[in-house]
């Protein structure tokens, strides 16, 4: 679901975004035709007092409407780490960033922990704070970033892949 | 201080691994197993009341089970095919294939993507429970028709809840491809470059999304009519039996569709691959899918000519069905032109596929001499209809869904199948197919009603050699499960793009397709693939 690409900006600079281009203007108009023929039909069937048909209808395109948006809302997420030779800058927001966090690169490490089920989730972790990154990837990739993070980051973390 | 660094092989490791694996599993291709899986197992269930019912019907006179028996075995045969084969068969595919055929890493809604499967065995066994119940399962046939279905015994409610828990699943299903396919295709893949398997599914989800309220609306108005005293079916009451027929066609129709759809995706990617040729067409295919969809939803009294309506009526419905048959038609043509001049070979993907083509077109003959009133109050309810719907089902939707298999089989599980077995799969199931259903069509014409267990003695010669056909196809499937078993286990491995003539971004990721794929972008070039 995502790309990791090294910034224009140089080889000190990770984004993080999901790797597919939403049309949103596209998807409102084809949910309003599915929506409109739908409910129509259902209307009609009400009209003519078979009403429990509405109810069902309604509820369906308000999951189909709350699905694509929730869908396409997750498609703007975007997230930059930085890296200078002593901090690490992690950004996150949807086009712009709304969350910024600064973490001294020497204390950073990148941890990969088990969730409920049978998922993971990418965590950096400095100092008793931590971020989880990359929570829109799909779980197999979260694997292959946390790899790639931890040899991006810096000798830590391969050090600390190497302790065990 | 530590860190995490278990290797992704490791993740699934053990019993509870394997039950994490495939209970909780989020990944499209997990869950397009499972689906498929289970719509193979509902098949040979479906299959297996196919078999009681032909035993039955081998002979005039009672013979293997008691009619009320047979009456429910033909009811549930219907359900357990559509609802627990065919539908399912197609969401595997589609949750196998769109996400690899877009460039997506996955479905838009993962998790909801696990609940949608999970619902369907749990409401599959429940639906197939009722036959053990006081009463006996359903037997008033899938239609449901009331005051027939009211009479139901316990099984009412259950069989009730149970369509509509499948119903949730399939609409889980339909919101899931829509909202992958809108809002999850790669840079670049624009719909009118989207293969045609997928936009097949596209439209199939939205007339899923369309026809499912009013099927959920009408099981539930039956419900309230016999537990809670409405009478919206009851002419008691004030009501209108017949207004159910409406209901129940309104969606009925349309479901044939979703039936038949995906499957002319899946000719679509199946004879350029082996025609090695780009489809003919691309856009009049598109178009025309679109227009059948659109046709779906007026056509669908012609299921009730006999139940009596306005000639004006019967007229619009009557030619309104006839006009179906111009972008079936096209798409006929299109995948004949396809095949023109081009450097074929038969493998047996294009074998099925091919059998399709001709097969469901003489169910497409059929349903045109069906479609015309006068002639339909003749063949209503026959076994003429009989014979017509298993054309288009059987040769059609299953034929497509077996191609399929065969076709994907090599990327989903890195092995080459066994080519001689698979050709002799196909040519036993399409001779079987032919001495199963083709003497129905004379059946019907002399009369011989539908949904009965005994026949008159005129109609014995014809029921003996399609009882035979019956029995060969059934053994003959048993050749499809061991080719895929064969095929799971082991055999010549598959190279990443299996079929020398296959175009298309699923053909680009290695054989098998690994557990996560398009972590970065696929570059999107060609049109229409």
């Amino acid at each position: 679901m995502a790309v990791t690409e090294a910034s224009q900006q140089g080889d000190d600079c990770r984004v993080i975004r999901p790797d597919f281009a939403v049309d949103w203007p596209q998807t409102v108009r084809i949910f309003v035709g599915m929506a409109t023929v739908t409910l129509s039909v259902a209307a009609g069937f009400a009209a003519m007092g078979y009403w429990p048909i509405l109810p069902f209808a309604g509820l369906e395109v308000m999951a189909l409407g709350a699905a694509l948006y929730a869908s396409a809302r997750r498609s703007l997420d975007t997230q930059v780490l930085r890296l200078s030779a002593d901090w690490l800058l992690i950004e996150k927001g949807r086009r712009r960033p709304e969350q910024r966090w600064q973490f001294q690169r020497a204390w950073a490490e990148v941890v990969v922990e088990p969730t409920s089920g049978s998922g993971v989730r990418v965590v950096i972790r400095s100092r008793g704070e931590a971020v989880e990154v990359g929570e829109f990837l799909a779980p197999e990739a979260r694997w292959g970033l946390a790899r790639e993070l931890r040899s991006w980051i810096g000798p830590m973390g391969s050090a600390l892949a190497a302790d065990r | 201080m530590t860190a995490t660094t278990e290797h992704e092989s490791e993740e699934y490791s053990g019993l509870r691994g394997f039950a994490a694996r495939w209970l909780f599993t989020t990944n499209h291709k997990d869950i397009g197993t499972l689906y498929l899986l289970w719509s193979l197992l509902m098949f040979f269930v479906g299959g297996a009341m196919a078999m009681l019912i032909r035993a039955e019907l081998f002979q005039p006179g009672m013979q293997v089970v008691d009619p009320y028996f047979y009456n429910q075995m033909i009811t549930m045969h219907a359900l357990v095919m559509i609802f627990g084969a065919v539908m399912p068969a197609f969401v595997g595919l589609a949750n196998w294939m769109v996400p690899l055929m877009i460039g997506a890493p996955d479905m838009a809604l993962p998790r909801m993507n696990n609940w949608s499967f999970w619902l369907l065995p749990f409401a599959s066994l429940m639906l197939l429970s009722t036959v053990f119940l006081p009463g006996g399962g359903p037997s008033g046939g899938w239609t449901l028709y009331p005051p027939l279905s009211l009479q139901m015994g316990d099984a009412f409610p259950f069989l009730i809840f149970s369509i509509h828990i499948l119903g949730i699943s399939s609409i889980m299903g339909a919101i899931n491809v829509i909202a992958t396919v809108l809002n999850m295709r790669a840079p670049g893949m624009s719909l009118m470059r989207m293969p045609l398997f997928v936009w097949t599914w596209l439209i199939t989800a939205y007339l899923l999304i369309a026809v499912m309220p009013v099927l959920a609306g009408g099981i539930t108005m039956l419900l309230t009519d016999q537990y809670f005293g409405t009478t919206f079916f009851s002419a008691a009451g004030g009501g209108d039996p017949v207004l159910f027929q409406h209901i129940f066609w309104f969606f009925g129709h349309p479901e044939v569709y979703i039936m038949i759809l995906p499957a002319f995706g899946i000719l679509s990617e199946i004879i350029p691959t082996f025609a090695r040729k780009p489809l003919f067409g691309y856009s009049s295919m598109v178009y025309a899918t679109a227009s059948i969809a659109f046709l779906s939803f007026i056509v669908w009294a012609h299921h009730m000519f006999t139940a009596g309506m306005p000639l004006a009526g019967e007229l619009f419905f009557m030619y309104a069905t006839m006009l179906i048959a111009v972008p079936t038609g096209v798409k006929v043509f299109n995948w004949v032109a396809t095949m023109w001049r081009g450097a074929m070979t038969f493998e047996t993907p294009m074998l099925f596929a091919v059998g399709n083509v001709i097969l469901f077109t003489i169910g497409g003959f059929s349903g045109v001499m069906l479609a015309i009133a006068p002639a339909d109050f003749q063949y209503h309810d026959t076994y003429f209809v009989v014979a017509h719907f298993h054309y288009v089902l059987v040769s059609g939707a299953v034929f497509s869904i077996i191609a399929a298999v065969y076709y994907w089989l090599p990327k989903w599980t890195g092995h080459m199948y066994n080519e001689s077995v698979g050709k002799t799969h196909f040519w036993l199931s399409v001779i079987f197919l032919n001495v199963l259903f083709f003497p129905q069509h004379f059946l019907g014409l002399a009369g011989m009603n539908r949904r009965i267990p005994d026949y008159a003695v005129q109609f014995a010669d014809w029921n003996m050699v399609s009882s035979l056909g019956g029995f060969g196809f059934g053994v003959s499937q048993l050749l499809f499960l061991y080719v895929i078993i064969r095929c799971m286990r082991g055999g010549k491995r598959a190279e990443a793009r299996a079929w020398e003539g296959a175009k298309g971004l699923e053909w680009e990721v290695p054989s098998p397709a690994p557990h996560h794929t398009f972590d970065t972008p696929p570059r999107i070039e060609t049109a229409g693939h």
